[in-house]
Parts: C-alpha cells; structure tokens; sequence
C-alpha cells in the first residue's frame, strides 16, 4: 500500500482504534499510516494527543502462570494408551514384526487343535485293546 | 479499504500439529502447547478477572477444554488460538455474569481493590484505576481492547473471535478507547505522574 492512500482522517480513526503502538495497526495499513507519522507534523500531534490511554493500558501487568499452575494443567492432559514393553518388541521384531507373529500364531493355533483332535483319538479304550485286556485280567484275578 | 494484518486460515495454523499429537497423548507436545498459550490465556483472565485465583481456575478449565477437544480437533473450522481466546472469553463472561448476581458491583471492586502483586504501590494503584475503568466499559468494548491491545490479535483475528466484522471491531476499539479517555481523562495528569 503506498503513502497516498492514507490520509490524516483515515489514521485519526486507526489511533482512535489501535493506539499509537504501530505492531496493533492493521497490518495492510501500517506502512503507509507509519510513512504518513514521518512526515506529517498534523499525523505526529494526533500520535502525542493519543499516547498517555496507551501509557495508561501498559500500566497493567499481566498474571503470569506460576510453575505449579502448570503442573496442574499438564496433569490433567491425556495420556497416550501405554506400548508394548522393549522386551516384547524385540522379540516381535525377531519374529519378523507383527504380520508374520500373526502368521505364526495362527499356525501355532492349527496346529495346536490338528495336534489335539489325534491325540484325543490315540488315548480311547476302544483302541487299546491291551489295557481292557489288562482290566479284564484284573477282574478275573480278583474272582479267584 | 484493506484491514488488518493476515490472521491465517485453518489451514495455516501455526498450532495444528501440535493439537494433533496432544490430542493423540503426546507429552512433549501437550507441553509445549501449555508453554504456548498459558501464559496468554492467564493474562487475558486476569485482566478480565481481576485476579490472580479467578485467573487460575479459568485457565485451568480452559486447558481442561483443550485437553477434551485435542482428540477430535477438527482443521478447517477455526484456527486453535482463535478458539482459545474465544472459549477464555465465554468462560470469563460466565464468571462476572455469576459475580453480578451475587453484588452488582463486585467486578468493579475486584478490579480495583486488588493490586497485581509484585508491582510498586503507586504503579499498582495505577494500574487498579485502569482496570476498573476498564471494568466499567460495556462487555463487548471490552473485549475488543482486551484482545487487540493485551493480547495483541491482529484485527482479522479478534474480529473472528468477537463474531463481528472488522468494521464493527474497529467501532468496538474507538468507543472503548473513547469512553476509556473520558473516565480517566480527568485523573491523567496524576496517573501519568505516579507512573514515572
């Protein structure tokens, strides 16, 4: 924005808003408002007439936060849901990462109920005819 | 006429990222929020407030908010400090409307019968006439001085956090300021002297 745009009406109603503090001028009217303070003695006595509200409104200090305000405030932030252990993660690493412990799970788990079905059938009467034979003997024994 | 100095869409929040990994349980990232904006939203209580416990609980459930809204911060909607200040404001607002029902003028006398700590007596006696004065001024003047003068918001900003337009902010500004001017105007010689 040049110089020639801002007028001595237009920066009484930018004072009269913002003060005389030029980092609260809007921003597309600094420059030119700032040029126009330079060299106009008129746009310097408006800046003069305008900084003691300013000087006042500086007098008030701000709260600041003390150290156990922010723990406070920390304290109460979320938390992340807690990881896996180191120790879990090397051996899941070691296993080739998670797709591949999920593969071996699932084997894990195949075989576990292939492995169970067999041997589950391995350990009937039916198909032991030497231990009946043996309980038969036992009954005969005891009728002697 | 142009306004303001840009205030940033969404889309360029400076704080974005940040909320993000807050939202997500991110220490680091919830403290460097805090270290980011405490300060700000205690002082803007503070000055609303008049003191230094309301300021505090007004921060605290303010971060509260944050930590709440963190999770499922949405981009796009509003930049996360022009939410800040906004929910500060409706939170320090809740508190005076509450202070009125109790005594009409207790704002008024909290403002001025409580000095900052840790000023010289005769700045803090300054500085309760300024803010009572500013106690005095309608909500909305108020508020418009409170963000483009403490908070130092661009006018685009404050504007968006006021819900008006800049024109009307700028009128807000004036006529605060105006009305500032008329009610310590009388007393300027003294205050201006008391401050150096």
């Amino acid at each position: 924005m040049t110089t020639e745009k801002m007028t001595l009406e237009r920066l009484r109603a930018v004072i009269e808003a913002y003060g005389t503090s030029q980092p609260r001028w809007p921003a597309a009217e600094r420059e030119a408002a700032a040029a126009l303070v330079a060299g106009s003695a008129a746009a310097r006595t408006l800046m003069t007439e305008a900084a003691p509200l300013d000087e006042l409104l500086d007098a008030v200090p701000a709260v600041a936060p003390t150290p156990a305000m922010r723990s406070a405030v920390l304290a109460m932030a979320p938390r992340a849901i807690p990881s896996l252990g180191n120790g879990w993660r090397a051996f899941i690493g070691e296993l080739g990462g998670w797709r591949l412990a999920g593969a071996v799970l699932a084997a894990s788990l195949a075989l576990g109920i292939v492995s169970g079905g067999w041997l589950s059938t391995g350990v009937t009467t039916e198909s032991s005819p030497g231990l009946l034979q043996l309980a038969l003997l036992d009954d005969s024994v005891t009728e002697y | 006429m142009a306004y303001g100095r840009p205030a940033g869409g969404p889309a360029e929040d400076p704080d974005l990222d940040l909320v993000r990994r807050a939202g997500a349980g991110d220490g680091p990232a919830c403290a460097a929020l805090v270290d980011r904006h405490l300060a700000r939203v205690t002082a803007l209580a503070g000055r609303m407030l008049g003191n230094r416990a309301d300021a505090e609980d007004v921060a605290q459930e303010v971060f509260l908010r944050v930590w709440q809204q963190a999770a499922k911060w949405r981009a796009g909607e509003a930049r996360f400090s022009t939410w800040l200040h906004r929910v500060t404001l409706n939170l320090c607002h809740d508190r005076l409307r509450r202070r009125r029902e109790v005594a009409l003028d207790a704002a008024g006398e909290l403002a001025s019968g409580a000095p900052p700590p840790g000023a010289d007596l005769q700045r803090a006696a300054v500085a309760g006439r300024v803010q009572a004065a500013l106690a005095q001024l309608p909500e909305r003047q108020r508020d418009a001085i409170l963000l483009c003068h403490y908070q130092e918001l661009g006018n685009i900003e404050a504007a968006v956090v006021l819900g008006v337009s800049v024109e009307a902010l700028e009128s807000l500004l004036a006529r605060g300021r105006k009305r500032l001017r008329e009610l310590l105007i009388k007393d300027a010689s003294d205050l201006m002297g008391d401050l150096r």
